[in-house]
């Protein structure tokens, strides 16, 4: 597991970050919206909900990572919440307020 | 390295069960793969303590050994969630002090969908979990054109892997020669070797399965377009609502209409069977028991049997389809907006036929104040019981007419009775979250999956094995109530010489009349109060119970309509109505609640709530109801 | 008199199983749990 987390840290040291545009949420990103994920956080959602760090494990456990392709595919019909996104070859349903934290980068690289 | 080698070499004994244990990310074919190993070989019980449905079945391997196969709860994550993931988690690392470890665990992988898994089988070797992968549907993968580099999988996960397609039986055989060669070879974990990942390990494994990912899976040459256009149509912020409600009619219509003719076969079973009995038996109290306790008592809960099958099966066809998820993505605004799980609304719609099945299938929501809270607003919705009494009191006291020139009135009095329970069950949720568990608002995140055909034997397995569990419950539990409710009812006997009906006298009459002072303000008699004793069985024999006291013979309902319309003010017959909107009149559904929950204090607060909200209604109702001169 | 008897029996067997079965049990196998000496077939609930 050590070596693992070695070689990953070095790996993100190492990735170019792309200079344009600026990260987003996709809590507000729309429908069509395509991305990829830059960081993912998680902010306590304001009315409760759980700790950040455990909302960021679990978002990392749906396959919220950094790099992973985003794409927003549907929308819920009472104020476009919940929103269902394309994660790489996934499908993912959320609700807005829990990806506040994930900062998505538009265009596809 | 052969299966042989591993029965121990004493003489006689027969060789110890292989004990395996299927793990898998949720929707990977996992339950499909436990039918397809054991057949009907198999078991459902409880784990202790815990509510977690635990399915054990066994085959016999190529040695004639014993395999004992579990079928773990689906995981993403050996960080387990929920209390379903608690269990596969300390199953797995052997923690369960009433489940020895599995010798071997399967890893059942969607081969179209490896990304999840690879991270949870990543995370099996790095404890040295002794583990075989069935990518499963395999088939599906060939069609899409998605090549797998088995080989160089197998050596990154440390782990056997075979293609399996669990619904055709495919590689069946083979995946038991594995687990028998990997048992032979198997160390037994260290349960200290696992802790809880961090968010910079889980990082660092997915990286890692996105790099096994790269190497071993080449993108599908035919992806599937199929699970996309459908989603245009179904999650379609307008044609998917239409979908869904067309879809949530068929199930009513189903249920109801359906199930209507097997309900009266079976109605009329169990009076052919009581007047069986009575012909057998001499009069006197063991007669009564049999026929009027056991028989009426048990049939009386039996007879949502058909009811229950069918709405388990469209439940279980839904979910194998993959439709489910996408009705529960529709529905999450409106339930999170009460306070509750889009997945809320399954058990939620069978508590429309039946709060048992309902509160049966609150197993779907993982968080346990979710499920709490759905548990405890499920009898508000109003159950099929409930239509017997509505019938009778809506057809002896609401006339038959017209409104606005098209609706009729008892039609539309009954349905304010089906909106009175949903908008109350939606209500409580919202408070029972605002006050007791705000800080607990659970994320909604759910993989939606790809749609797949529904294998019929699966499906008819998974309604049986329902079934199964609802007669056994009913055999049982209710059985045991239903007896001691009997005995309320018939003891002590009435007084030679009594004038009255002999329930009056009994304990029932006696509690019956100890409650009427306090039921006295909401315009309920005496009789009304010593029905609701008997009604405790379930609500609908409050209809045979007000039969008794009013000493009408036989089930002859509409005579007891026009008594009733003659005895009961109209104001008293709104608040009997808006009492049973709210009342706990179940007591199956109170054991349930407490088996469900393992605890007594669930069932206790339901009970409290629900007859306060009984009381306060009817106490509204016929209060107004006099004020405008129905007293 | 053997009606009343057999009756008698009945009651008393759904009331000692619904005893058994809503009360003591669930009690005796948390406190075996507790102590942790509990068998395979702890499992087997229903």
């Amino acid at each position: 597991m050590d070596s693992v987390r070695r070689a990953a840290d070095l790996d993100l040291e190492l990735t170019p970050q792309p200079v344009f545009p600026a990260p987003t949420s996709l809590a507000n990103g729309r429908r069509g919206f395509v991305g990829r994920i830059s960081t993912v956080g998680a902010e306590t959602a304001a009315a409760g909900g759980l700790a950040a760090p455990e909302l960021e494990r679990r978002l990392l456990e749906m396959g919220f990572v950094e790099g992973a392709r985003v794409e927003i595919i549907h929308e819920g019909f009472i104020g476009k919440d919940p929103i269902c996104v394309r994660l790489d070859d996934m499908r993912v349903a959320v609700r807005r307020r829990d990806v506040r934290g994930i900062m998505v980068q538009a265009g596809e690289p | 390295m052969t299966a042989a080698k591993v029965v121990e070499p004493v003489a006689g004994a027969a060789p110890r069960t292989l004990r395996v244990a299927l793990v898998g990310n949720p929707n990977s074919g996992k339950t499909a793969m436990f039918n397809a190993l054991t057949g009907s070989r198999q078991k459902v019980a409880n784990y202790a303590g815990v509510t977690v449905e635990r399915k054990e079945g066994h085959l016999m391997g190529a040695d004639g050994r014993r395999i004992s196969i579990l079928d773990l709860p689906g995981t993403y994550s050996l960080r387990a969630r929920s209390p379903d993931e608690v269990i596969t988690r300390d199953v797995v690392l052997g923690r369960l002090i009433s489940e020895p470890a599995p010798d071997v665990v399967v890893l059942v992988a969607d081969a179209t969908n490896l990304r999840l898994v690879l991270r949870l089988g990543l995370e099996m070797k790095a404890v040295g979990i002794p583990a075989v992968m069935a990518l499963n549907m395999i088939d599906i993968a060939e069609r899409q054109g998605l090549d797998i580099d088995v080989d160089r999988l197998s050596r990154e996960l440390a782990m056997p892997i075979i293609g399996t397609v669990a619904t055709r039986r495919r590689g069946m055989e083979d995946l038991v020669r594995l687990i028998e060669e990997r048992a032979a070879s198997a160390a037994p974990v260290q349960p200290s070797a696992w802790r809880e990942p961090s968010a910079v390990e889980l990082r660092a494994l997915h990286r890692e399965a996105e790099r096994i990912q790269k190497a071993c899976v080449k993108p599908p040459k035919r992806p599937d377009t199929f699970t996309g256009r459908l989603d245009d149509v179904l999650l379609h912020p307008v044609a998917g609502i239409l979908v869904l409600l067309g879809v949530l009619f068929l199930m009513f219509q189903a249920v109801f209409a359906w199930a209507a003719p097997l309900m009266d076969l079976s109605n009329s079973g169990f009076e052919a069977l009581s007047a069986w009995v009575g012909t057998l038996l001499p009069e006197g109290i063991l007669k009564s028991l049999i026929s009027d306790g056991i028989i009426a008592g048990v049939g009386s809960v039996v007879v949502f049997l058909p009811q229950i099958v069918i709405l388990f099966l469209f439940i279980i066809l839904l979910e194998d389809f993959g439709y489910m998820a996408r009705a529960a993505f529709l529905l999450d605004k409106i339930m999170g907006g009460a306070g509750l799980h889009g997945r809320a609304f399954i058990p939620l719609l069978s508590s429309f036929a039946c709060a048992i099945p309902g509160i049966m299938a609150t197993r779907v929501i993982d968080n346990k104040h979710d499920r709490l809270t759905t548990i405890l607003v499920a009898p508000l919705m109003t159950c099929s019981a409930r239509i017997p009494v509505y019938t009778l009191i809506i057809s002896a006291f609401i006339p038959r007419q017209q409104v606005m020139g098209f609706l009729n009135l008892q039609g539309l009095v009954f349905f304010g009775l089906y909106a009175a329970g949903l908008v109350s069950a939606l209500t409580v949720a919202f408070v029972v979250r605002k006050i007791f568990w705000r800080s607990d608002a659970e994320p909604f995140l759910m993989e939606l999956p790809a749609y797949k055909t529904p294998d019929p034997l699966n499906v008819l397995r998974n309604v049986l094995q329902r079934a199964q569990i609802f007669l056994q419950r009913a055999g049982t539990t209710i059985l045991s109530m239903m007896i001691l409710i009997w005995f309320l009812c018939a003891f002590p006997g009435a007084p030679s010489g009594a004038t009255g009906p002999a329930i009056d006298y009994s304990f029932a009459g006696m509690i019956g009349h100890a409650i009427e002072p306090v039921l006295g303000p909401v315009g309920f008699n005496w009789q009304m109060s010593v029905a609701l004793i008997p009604g405790m069985a379930a609500r609908e024999v409050a209809v045979g119970a007000l039969g008794t006291v009013y000493s009408i013979s036989g089930d002859n309902t509409s005579l007891l309509g026009a008594s009733l319309a003659h005895q009961w003010s109209l104001a008293s017959a709104l608040a009997f109505l808006a009492w049973y909107v709210f009342a706990p009149q179940c007591a199956s559904t109170l054991a349930v609640v407490k088996r469900e929950t393992n605890s007594w204090r669930w069932p206790i607060i339901m009970f409290l709530y629900m007859t306060a909200l009984a009381y306060v209604a009817a106490f509204i109702v016929y209060r107004i109801a006099v004020a405008f001169g129905a007293g | 008199m053997v009606q009343g008897l057999i009756v008698a029996v009945i009651v008393a067997c759904a009331a000692a199983w619904t005893i058994w079965h809503m009360f003591l049990r669930g009690w005796l196998r948390k406190r075996a749990a507790a102590k942790g000496d509990c068998g395979p077939d702890c499992a087997c609930g229903d």
